[in-house]
């Protein structure tokens, strides 16, 4: 039952509705039913795994605060991140490892075959496990109390909204929301649906319209006219932009109707102006969890190698890890570390940098900044959509081989002979408009609520009528679910 | 408090290199530009070498803003 299913556009209205009827006492215990339901709805047959992940950390996250003898509090910390760690290895990465090695031993001249699984891939794994993980390391720190209540407990990893996809919650904004009681609040709820609403619009009229081009070209054309890969590279940014932004929308407006507020995980990351900046706003939720449980720990560990040395060290090693969180695959990998190199490189030319930004209007500098950061993001998403490191180097082969034939080829068959081309670089205008817009505009809901009604009004129906004549409206997964 | 803000004030001038910096106890990463993942370990070891002693990494894992850092120097301080 994915956002964009039209199981889920019955089933979310009917919680919401039910939702408000019901006492409030009761509610939380409706939303943890949801959230069982959304669950179920994908693959019923993983339910016992994530059961057995809520009740191991709950199990661990009790005896840790029962006690204070600290080694029963660290042994009670690596059951609970181990056996979760574990789980998600053995579903997610298992197959990775076992045909790494075989490639490793088949250049040694051993022939092997190991057994690999086919069993499918449980919704939410890697977002749900980082969630315990960081649980778990908060209630050995004394970050917070470790829950009492397994139904609280188990809706804090289930909460439907944020499930498939984030985003990655964090112990002290979540859980006590969760124990609070939520009353009707009619601002609060029309601006959840506002957002849902924005949500779905950045899915079905932008990132579903481009990856039609980006999903031909790199599913079926990936070795042919070097302009059309161009042209699917650049795409695919503002298609997995408007695809994992729209689905986070779609969760915190749904999550702000319940009266729940979740994490905000991108903050217009298109308009960065560094790599450090970039990773501060895209995916905020990710970064942030790994900022505070491997980054930080590591580089206060070894700071005694001196700045410069630790810096560069745990920079390679959370990228490293960030690349891997994505996808088990060696080209999400490499992703991580291209990015890694791009941040050390951005850290060692900070004095360069700042030379060069007193001799330029700050505009020119922020607007080289942005360009160069955006075009290093789409040259780095190319091992990121590719799935294979061979493909990614045709890709990258062809770009560098157009020839103006193949702009021509390129032009006369998507922009002289049909509107989609065209459509599709609207649409993403109207994206960077708002972007743009919203990062501007200090308040935006004040904003927004200066427009007078009968416009905001037209705003609306033209924003519906665009989703109904302009969205593509075929069933497309988020690409985020995947990992 | 105001004693460590005045000590605290050059340090982040000039690890963040931006000499506009005022300190106060809302400000955090999300206002100052070069307050990075990077700096931060350095303002980190600056703070330390300026007050003389050293951090536990649970006092500094889950600073949001300065006035959490200057509620830890406080007391480690006093």
């Amino acid at each position: 039952m994915v956002f964009n299913s039209l199981q889920y556009f019955i089933f979310f209205p009917s919680v919401a509705i039910l939702y408000f009827i019901i006492p409030v006492k009761q509610r939380w215990k409706l939303l943890l039913l949801a959230s069982i339901i959304f669950y179920l709805s994908f693959d019923p047959k993983f339910f016992a795994l994530v059961l057995f992940s809520i009740l191991s950390s709950f199990y661990c996250g009790l005896k840790s605060d029962e006690t204070t003898d600290k080694s029963k509090k660290k042994l009670f910390l690596y059951l609970s991140i181990w056996s979760n760690i574990l789980v998600l290895c053995i579903f997610k990465y298992y197959n990775f490892f076992a045909e790494s090695a075989q490639g490793l031993l088949n250049v040694l001249g051993l022939d092997v075959s190991p057994y690999l699984l086919n069993i499918g891939f449980p919704i939410g794994i890697s977002f749900y496990t980082f969630q315990i993980i960081g649980y778990s390391l908060d209630v050995y720190y004394g970050k917070c109390k470790a829950e009492k209540t397994l139904g609280i407990y188990s809706l804090y990893i289930l909460y439907f909204p944020k499930l498939q996809e984030g985003p990655i919650e964090k112990t002290k904004n979540l859980l006590p929301q969760l124990r609070k009681e939520h009353t009707f609040d009619y601002e609060r709820v029309t601006s959840g649906l506002k957002l849902m609403g924005w949500g779905l619009f950045k899915k079905l009229v932008i990132a579903d319209r481009l990856a039609e081009f980006v999903n031909f070209y790199f599913d079926t054309q990936h070795e042919s006219n070097g302009f059309q890969a161009l042209i699917a590279c650049y795409f695919f940014i503002f298609q997995l932009y408007a695809d994992f932004s729209g689905y986070i929308d779609m969760a915190r407006g749904a999550s702000r109707i319940f009266g729940i507020e979740l994490l905000k995980n991108f903050n217009h990351p298109l308009f960065s102006i560094s790599l450090t900046d970039f990773w501060k706003k895209w995916h905020i939720s990710l970064y942030e969890f790994l900022y505070q449980y491997v980054y930080n720990p590591l580089v206060f560990n070894k700071r005694k190698w001196g700045n410069n040395k630790s810096i560069i060290f745990t920079i390679f090693i959370t990228l490293t890890i960030s690349g891997l969180w994505h996808g088990a695959s060696w080209t999400f990998v490499i992703y991580g570390i291209l990015h890694a190199i791009g941040l050390i490189v951005e850290y060692l030319l900070t004095p360069f940098r700042e030379k060069m930004r007193e001799k330029v209007p700050l505009f020119i500098s922020r607007t080289l900044g942005m360009l160069l950061t955006f075009n290093f993001v789409v040259l780095t998403m190319v091992f990121f959509r590719s799935g294979s490191i061979e493909k990614t180097w045709n890709i990258l082969k062809a770009i560098s081989e157009i020839k103006k034939t193949e702009i021509g080829i390129y032009v006369f068959n998507n922009i002289g002979t049909s509107w989609e081309f065209p459509l599709s670089i609207l649409f993403i205008m109207i994206l960077l408009s708002f972007e743009y817009l919203q990062m501007k505009t200090d308040n935006y809901l004040s904003f927004h609520k200066k427009i007078p009604l009968l416009v905001r009004w037209l705003i609306y129906a033209f924003f519906i009528l665009v989703i109904i004549f302009f969205g593509v409206l075929t069933k497309h997964e988020f690409s985020y679910a995947q990992f | 408090m105001q004693d460590i803000i005045s000590r605290l004030t050059p340090i982040m001038r000039r690890v963040f290199n931006d000499p506009n910096i005022v300190v106060n106890n809302e400000l955090s990463a999300n206002d100052v530009e070069k307050w990075t993942s990077m700096t931060n370990i350095v303002f980190i070891n600056e703070v330390e070498k300026e007050f003389g002693f050293t951090f536990h990494f649970t006092e500094i894992m889950d600073l949001e803003n300065v006035g959490d850092l200057l509620k830890v120097i406080k007391n480690k301080t006093s």
